[in-house]
């Protein structure tokens, strides 16, 4: 079984916000969650989270430099939508 | 769902039968909403079970090939939100403005019929096509499924459409910055925001970017007051107002400077930046229609339906059908469908939302900016809108010629709104994005309480939210461009294919801009204002891609089911072929010269000839000759283009269809999915 994990956790504390999304609870938590999870994704931090998680790193700077140079080399490979 | 379709009867009726009344906006979203619904629940349902057979049992690429970097099995509405992010840029905003010249009908009615049954299943059936091909690009797809001469001809067509793109992009940035130095100040200041941001991100705060795009909103909310000082101030207010010339030349060297420096310096930066404020602002546009409901004050078909219009030339048909692209059916689009979103789908039933749904919300999108023009006080909205070339230079002559269309303005009622949002003049802001700022302006500042004080502030806000997405598209194109030249010029000299080799850098990039920059720079000295030749010429690529993209997903549904479901995209793309090609033959030929662009070069030589234009006119006028018939070449040259690979695509039907050729689809095979529900 491929272990999946399609909201991923932060490689730095979140306290703040997990907590006070915890807290909202019911349908407006859910909904600040997913809003946190698309922000996350769009701002590339899910994918620096994954980045970590499949190659068993740590956060540093140099590994998010790393990170950054090959994945905004691919992002930026296609055009920007009109 | 019997309940919807009632609803949504009922909205099409108020519009329908408010004969002689202005119809409230709400009538017209409540019907697009409850349309587009149906046509989810329905039509895109259908597809999905019947046609493509879509099964969540089958290992997606993003299952299959996960590799922690393209491929990563993403939750559904997380993807959902990145997707839409990366189809909605400038396009659904300005088309539906600027078609609003044929009153608010038309736009609604292009809008509501091309999404549901063109554009999103367009971009559905090519997301499902790149799914079931390890995430292929439309590219590789149409060298597989037609033929080599298909991947060629993409290829061409894409880097001619960045060209004439990025052009028309920068001609909406400058008409809304000329002579506006509040607009300028705030706009150069992303400069060196989108500069700090990308230090902070790299050596500061590493890895932080929500964080450091939160700064950098503040930080541009900082910019947007500053600019309202800089333009009430007697000895900084001159140094921030520029002429349309001069500002296009100032993005012309932006341009090649954004996209020769590293990339996490200034472009991703500000892309981050761009698409937290888009989302934002298309979210409160949202909430702001439905808190002011505003009533629509251009009526439902104008005068300008026979073809006379101020804004473009060319009538209803086909017109209407080009200038709103995006927000109807864009080829563009079938880009992002077969670039990163296919990789990340987990199951191959979220393709339904993910490849229908964003573009439905697209066009809800461009619904909204269709409100929001369509809000403004007809005569104004034509003052904004209409070029000097068209209405008069001055403002007494053009509110005479407009008052004289049957929209009343007067000189005195723009000075005063022109003075309201912080800018010396409103007359000839052509492009769209300042008559659209000026309907989201109202809306805002009816639906924050701040009334008339924060005109000016909303205002400059909205311009600065379409600026800021433009000038990434701007940069981002600009490097794909320069990509796709060194692909091509490293086969002949090897060193300049080579991504990291500076002399390569700069000299393709000082092509793509010289390219895009050339037209823009034409764009701003054309006394009808530009637009009128190139966001044609723009809409007119933009579909003839889409009609490359139709091309292979009915050589796909060819394969698949033979006839049977091949209706599903071969009459978009029937009526895509024949919308673009009477445009792009009459953009080319027509004998009228506000339309055809052989006939104006001929008018123009014709004056020459006859000694009508002034000494000092004479070069410009070569030039405006010259230009003219280069936009007829490439008018032409997308034709011919698309024609090729219709005649090649249909070369291939024959064969499918007279059981001369196998129907050989390149799907990869099916694996057993060990993706749980519970995990997703």
């Amino acid at each position: 079984m491929i272990e999946t994990r399609l909201v991923s956790t932060s490689y730095a504390s979140r306290e703040g916000l997990t907590g006070l999304i915890s807290g909202a609870g019911g349908l407006l938590g859910s909904l600040l969650a997913f809003l946190r999870d698309l922000a996350r994704e769009l701002a590339d931090e899910n994918a620096y989270t994954r980045h970590l998680s499949w190659h068993g790193r740590n956060h540093s700077r140099e590994e998010w430099k790393a990170f950054c140079d090959s994945r905004l080399a691919s992002k930026y490979k296609q055009g920007k939508c009109c | 769902m019997a309940l919807l379709s009632v609803a949504g009867a009922y909205c099409l009726a108020a519009i329908a039968l408010n004969r002689g009344e202005p119809v409230n906006s709400v009538w017209i979203l409540g019907a697009a909403a409850c349309f587009f619904l149906i046509g989810f629940r329905f039509y895109a349902k259908f597809i999905a079970s019947k046609v493509m057979g879509l099964d969540d049992s089958r290992a997606t690429p993003a299952e299959r090939l996960r590799n922690g970097h393209d491929y990563e099995p993403t939750n559904k509405w997380i993807l959902f939100g990145h997707h839409f992010a990366a189809i909605a840029g400038p396009g659904p905003l300005v088309g539906p403005t600027l078609a609003a010249q044929f009153g608010y009908l038309p736009g609604l009615l292009w809008i509501l019929f091309g999404c549901v049954l063109a554009g999103a299943v367009q971009d559905f059936v090519i997301l499902f096509c790149s799914m079931r091909r390890n995430g292929r690009t439309l590219g590789t797809m149409a060298k597989e499924e037609i033929g080599r001469m298909g991947g060629i001809i993409s290829l061409i067509t894409v880097l001619l459409i960045m060209v004439i793109l990025l052009a028309v992009v920068g001609l909406v940035v400058v008409n809304a910055l000329k002579g506006s130095p509040w607009g300028a100040f705030t706009i150069f200041m992303m400069l060196p925001i989108s500069l700090f941001m990308g230090i902070y991100l790299r050596f500061i705060r590493p890895g932080k970017v929500l964080e450091g795009s939160l700064i950098g909103f503040v930080l541009l909310l900082a910019a947007l007051v500053g600019g309202r000082m800089v333009s009430q101030s007697p000895e900084w207010a001159p140094a921030f107002t520029f002429t349309g010339a001069t500002l296009a030349l100032i993005i012309i060297v932006y341009g090649f400077v954004a996209s020769t420096l590293p990339v996490w310096l200034v472009l991703a930066p500000r892309d981050y930046l761009a698409t937290f404020v888009k989302l934002g602002v298309v979210f409160l546009l949202a909430i702001g229609i439905i808190a002011v409901r505003p009533e629509l004050a251009l009526p439902p078909l104008t005068r300008f339906v026979d073809g006379t219009g101020p804004i473009f030339a060319g009538k209803i048909f086909p017109f209407c059908f080009i200038t709103i692209a995006c927000g109807s059916i864009s080829g563009f689009h079938s880009l992002i469908a077969s670039g990163t979103t296919p990789k990340m789908i987990s199951k191959e039933w979220h393709a339904w939302p993910i490849g229908y749904g964003s573009m439905l919300l697209e066009g809800f999108v461009a619904l909204m900016a269709l409100v929001a023009a369509a809000s403004l006080a007809p005569g104004i909205y034509f003052a904004v809108n209409s070029p000097p070339g068209i209405v008069g230079a001055t403002p007494e002559a053009a509110a005479a010629t407009i008052t004289g269309w049957g929209f009343p303005v007067t000189g005195g009622e723009m000075a005063q709104l022109a003075t309201r949002v912080g800018e010396t003049s409103l007359f000839a802001r052509t492009g769209g994005a300042p008559s659209l700022a000026l309907g989201m302006a109202h809306i805002f500042s009816k639906s924050s309480g701040g009334g008339d004080a924060l005109l000016g502030f909303w205002y400059h806000f909205a311009i600065m939210f379409e600026a800021l997405f433009i000038l990434t598209i701007l940069d981002a194109g600009t490097r794909v461009g320069r990509f796709m030249l060194q692909d091509v010029l490293g086969l002949i000299y090897k060193p300049i294919g080579q991504v990291g080799w500076m002399p390569g850098i700069v000299v393709t990039s000082a092509v793509i801009v010289g390219a895009w920059g050339y037209f823009l720079y034409q764009g701003v000295l054309d006394p009808l204002g530009g637009i009128n030749s190139l966001w044609p010429l723009f809409g007119i690529a933009n579909q003839l891609l889409a009609a490359i993209a139709l091309c292979v997903a009915t050589t796909v549904l060819l394969k698949m089911h033979g006839l049977k479901y091949v209706f599903i995209t071969a009459i978009p793309l029937a009526w895509l072929l024949v919308v673009n090609f009477t445009a792009g033959i009459e953009k080319v030929f027509s004998s009228s010269p506000r339309l055809g662009f052989l006939a104006s070069a001929q008018a123009m030589e014709t004056a020459l000839e006859s000694g009508k234009i002034a000494a000092a006119q004479v070069a410009q006028t070569h030039a405006r000759i010259f230009n003219e018939r280069l936009d007829a070449a490439i008018c032409f040259l997308f034709l011919v283009l698309v024609a090729l690979i219709v005649i090649d695509s249909l070369r291939v039907w024959y064969g499918l269809l007279s059981g001369s050729s196998e129907p050989k689809t390149s799907e990869s095979p099916f694996v057993l999915s060990q993706l749980e529900a519970s995990q997703l």
